[in-house]
């Protein structure tokens, strides 16, 4: 599948992490999927920014803390509850434990990237940050390089 | 005056010769007639001198008998004049028991006039104190009939809180209904929220899906797209539901448990009108007995008055009869003196008469003395 260009307004799946609002390019996403209590199992031994590992249609897919990955660890106590982003990053399917899936939005008034290379774009009067997934997937791999674990 | 009646005789005999001799001598008086009077007239002093004699003769014995009676009634005066000296004696000591009899009787009716009059003061005041006991049975009956109202106001007072505990405890109820009924609401909304989010996370795969199918499934993501604004609205009108519903249990929650504490304050409230007209009961009965009690102390009272009354007119009675008797002491008394001085009286003409009798028996005797010299003369 075709990665979108994060500088690219275009749809975007809008969740939601603490207060803060995130735009994920809608082409990168698979599906969107409820996380009840017991339904994501913890991994022993994992590092703090994997959530655990969930069962789904037969396959089992590693849950990595969003939070801990664009706000930094100590930002956010997320929980393992909420819902999760199921979505390929890399060549790699993975989930992404966020606080809620608000919808699908068309981003159209992007503005500039800021010094950590992030864009933001007002969306009805809410400050939405754009993720790019080039970024994350790289915040993922070097995370599990630190941690000398793979995902 | 101790003369004979033979001298007495002799001597009018003496007497009467010259005037015979000379009614004698005046037989020259003219006239046979003056001559024969005149002898007639000295045969009649003559007769009469006989019979002075004879008189004097019978008034000899007679004066023995009067010497004898005389004596007797010197005797008998003396008697007499002892017995009324003894009957004066006793007349006076009577008198002195009169007087001392009036004066007792005196001071009998002054003690009888005082006791009566302290009889009335006690009358009087038993009246006072019956008034007064009128007046607290009177007040007492009223606090009876005032406490008998106040108990029968506490009863209905009761049967109204009763009432109105029993409707206190109807609104709790219905509101502990409603409570629970909103509860039910709530998780009808929580359902319904369940199903909106559901349907929501359902609108945004489809959207995805829809986005993934390119230009076929462009209609099928603008239905998605509708569907998750749909389930938005309902989610968030099931929020707004569920806060309603929280809002209205707590609020249910807080109506039962001021009703609850409601109908607690009502059961105690309850229980002190109970004790409240427990005590009223109490104080029925104690007041009931107490105006019994007066009403007892009333008639004695009353029975006291009439037995004072009683008392009163039979002390009036002793007081008239006390007079009575003072004036008949005192009649009694000027009675005894009236009959002391009577036989004072008769004391002194008895001694009198013992004078007389005296006087009349020494003249009798030496009457008598005299008699017998002449008798013993002529017979020498």
């Amino acid at each position: 599948m075709e990665t979108p260009s994060a500088a690219e307004p275009g749809r975007s799946v809008i969740f939601r992490l603490g207060w803060e609002r995130y735009g994920l390019p809608l082409a990168a996403v698979l599906e969107v999927l409820d996380s009840p209590a017991g339904a994501l199992r913890p991994l022993p031994g994992a590092p703090d920014w994997v959530a655990g590992v969930l069962s789904h249609q037969g396959h089992v897919r590693a849950v990595v803390r969003t939070a801990a990955l664009v706000a930094g660890e100590d930002r956010w106590s997320q929980a393992a509850t909420g819902q999760i982003i199921l979505a390929e990053l890399g060549g790699e399917r993975l989930g992404l434990l966020v606080d809620q899936v608000e919808g699908v939005e068309v981003i159209r008034t992007a503005g500039p990237a800021r010094e950590d290379g992030r864009r933001h774009a007002w969306h009805h009067g809410v400050l939405v940050i754009l993720l790019d997934l080039g970024e994350l997937a790289r915040a993922i791999d070097t995370r599990a390089r630190s941690g000398g674990q793979k995902l | 005056m101790s003369l004979s009646a033979r001298a007495f005789a002799s001597h009018l005999a003496t007497a009467l010769a010259p005037l015979a001799a000379g009614l004698a001598g005046f037989q020259a008086w003219p006239g046979e007639r003056a001559h024969a009077a005149l002898v007639g007239l000295g045969a009649g002093l003559l007769a009469a001198a006989l019979v002075v004699a004879l008189a004097l003769r019978q008034a000899g014995r007679l004066a023995q008998r009067l010497e004898t009676q005389a004596g007797q009634a010197q005797a008998s005066a003396g008697t007499l004049t002892r017995l009324a000296k003894q009957v004066n004696v006793s007349a006076g000591e009577i008198s002195r028991s009169m007087e001392e009899l009036s004066r007792g009787a005196g001071a009998q009716r002054q003690l009888i006039e005082q006791t009566s009059a302290l009889l009335g003061e006690m009358a009087r005041s038993i009246e006072r104190a019956s008034r007064s006991a009128e007046d607290a049975a009177r007040s007492s009956a009223e606090a009876s009939a005032v406490a008998q109202s106040g108990g029968q106001l506490a009863g209905q007072a009761v049967e109204k809180m009763r009432g109105v505990f029993q409707q206190v405890e109807r609104y709790a109820q219905r509101v502990f209904e409603f409570g629970e009924r909103s509860k039910e609401i709530g998780n009808i909304v929580r359902v319904i929220t369940e199903v909106a989010q559901q349907t929501h996370l359902l609108a945004i795969n489809a959207t995805i899906e829809a986005v993934r199918a390119g230009e076929a499934g462009r209609g099928f993501a603008v239905v998605a797209e509708e569907i998750r604004h749909l389930a938005e609205n309902t989610s968030r009108s099931s929020e707004r539901i569920a806060r309603l519903v929280e809002e209205v249990v707590a609020g249910s929650q807080e109506a039962v448990q001021a009703a609850q504490a409601s109908t607690q304050q009502l059961s105690e409230g309850r229980e002190e009108l109970a004790s409240i007209l427990d005590a009223l009961k109490a104080i029925v009965t104690s007041v009931t007995a107490g105006s019994d009690r007066v009403q007892i102390i009333n008639r004695l009272a009353r029975e006291q008055i009439a037995g004072a009354a009683e008392t009163v007119r039979a002390f009036d009675n002793i007081a008239q009869v006390a007079q009575k008797n003072s004036s008949s002491t005192v009649g009694a008394l000027q009675a005894a003196e009236a009959q002391s001085n009577t036989l004072l009286e008769m004391t002194q003409q008895t001694a009198l008469l013992g004078q007389m009798a005296a006087s009349l028996q020494a003249e009798a005797a030496r009457y008598r003395r005299a008699e017998i010299q002449d008798g013993n003369a002529e017979r020498r």
